[in-house]
């Protein structure tokens, strides 16, 4: 099994809507100073999977298999 | 933590995809594609039917059979490949334009005749692709293209609509919800018959263009706030519901739907004629 509070940004998908941050129910989720999110307070995480599921690009990844098998895309 | 769509998406395809930074139309996707595996349908059982618009290109992006079918046509198109394989599942993807004006007469017979579809509403109230026109579904008094003093026509409300109209199941979701947007579409596609569900999505640039409805972050709060659950919006006066969006299920029936009925008809045929030989 991959790492519980695995959470990943693919940012060449990512179109900064700030979604994933809006609406994480805790609060994991930043800005960061290029622009893209990124999980500021992971330990937080309660894997409701919320900011995967209303990310409209695809870009949040839960799963390191996922983020390998879409690399290069 | 799973995401299902990464299992279905096109190896061929280009990402990220052609729509609009905050578009909903890739949460919609993502939800289908989650409440397809929920209901646990081998992907070469589906067949993802659309029509044409923005919305109409999401069967382009994942790995199902499909359709993509002429402007307002997405349910004929879609009847045909259910009545020739019963057995398939077949998913209908169609915007609030295509479906409830050009494709308007298609979808109130297609929820008479109970055919067992399942179609999925990207109802963001605008016609985005073609030009910022006014949809069916925009509240009266937005601007448009076509409507530049605001529209004057009153909106369907698509579940009103299918309800009265006979649809076996009929639901509406909220993009700012996905996980209760995914049940619902996954007890349409176990439901036999047609179902319908509406989902209430933003349109953060041609919508915004024509109504300063901000920056995609804002509409998607300014659409959450609006929606009420169809429990708490009974007990709430008409004045009260002014400009929400009342979620959840309206409709879950249980009519014979027309592909079973229509092999019933030929299993009756059959069997009179076995007779008729068996007395000659
Ligand atoms: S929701 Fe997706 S596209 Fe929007 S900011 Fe987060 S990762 Fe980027
Ligand atoms: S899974 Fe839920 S709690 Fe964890 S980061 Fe995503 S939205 Fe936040």
């Amino acid at each position: 099994m991959s790492d519980e509070k695995y959470l990943y940004v693919k940012k060449n998908w990512c179109k900064r809507c700030g979604y994933c941050i809006e609406f994480c129910p805790k609060n994991v989720w930043e800005f960061g100073d290029d622009g893209y999110p990124y999980p500021a307070r992971p330990q937080d995480c309660v894997r409701c999977r919320m900011c995967v599921n209303i990310c409209p690009e695809f870009a949040v990844i839960g799963e390191e298999e996922v983020t390998i098998k879409l690399e290069g895309r | 933590m799973k995401s299902a769509i990464h299992d279905y998406l096109r190896p061929k395809k280009k990402f990220p995809h052609v729509w609009c930074p905050g578009c909903g139309h890739g949460i919609i996707l993502a939800s289908i594609v989650r409440a397809i595996e929920a209901a646990g349908k081998n992907r070469d059982e589906v067949v993802v039917v659309s029509g044409i618009g923005c919305s109409s290109r999401a069967p382009v992006y994942v790995d199902f059979s499909s359709i993509h079918s002429t402007h307002g046509r997405a349910l004929t198109f879609a009847t045909g490949v259910k009545v020739a394989n019963p057995k398939l599942t077949v998913i209908v993807i169609s915007g609030d334009g295509d479906g409830m004006a050009i494709g308007g007469n298609h979808f109130i017979h297609a929820c008479r005749r109970n055919i067992d579809l399942t179609m999925i509403v990207f109802n963001n109230n605008i016609y985005g692709m073609t030009g910022g026109q006014a949809s069916p579904t925009m509240p009266q008094g937005d601007y448009a293209s076509t409507a530049p003093f605001g529209t004057l026509e009153r909106p369907f409300d698509v579940c009103k609509l299918a309800n009265a109209s006979g649809a076996n199941f009929v639901a509406r979701g909220v993009v700012t919800s996905p996980i209760p947007l995914e049940k619902h579409i996954k007890k349409g596609i176990e439901k036999k018959g047609f179902s319908v569900i509406d989902v209430a999505e933003t349109c953060p640039t041609i919508y915004n263009f024509f109504n300063k409805t901000g920056n995609p972050l804002k509409m998607m709060k300014d659409l959450k706030a609006k929606a009420i659950p169809v429990q708490k919006a009974n007990t709430m006066t008409e004045e009260e519901l002014k400009g929400k969006i009342v979620t959840g299920v309206f409709a879950d029936r249980y009519y014979p739907d027309f592909t079973t009925s229509y092999d019933k008809i030929i299993m009756d045929s059959a069997k009179r004629s076995m007779k008729d030989e068996e007395s000659i």
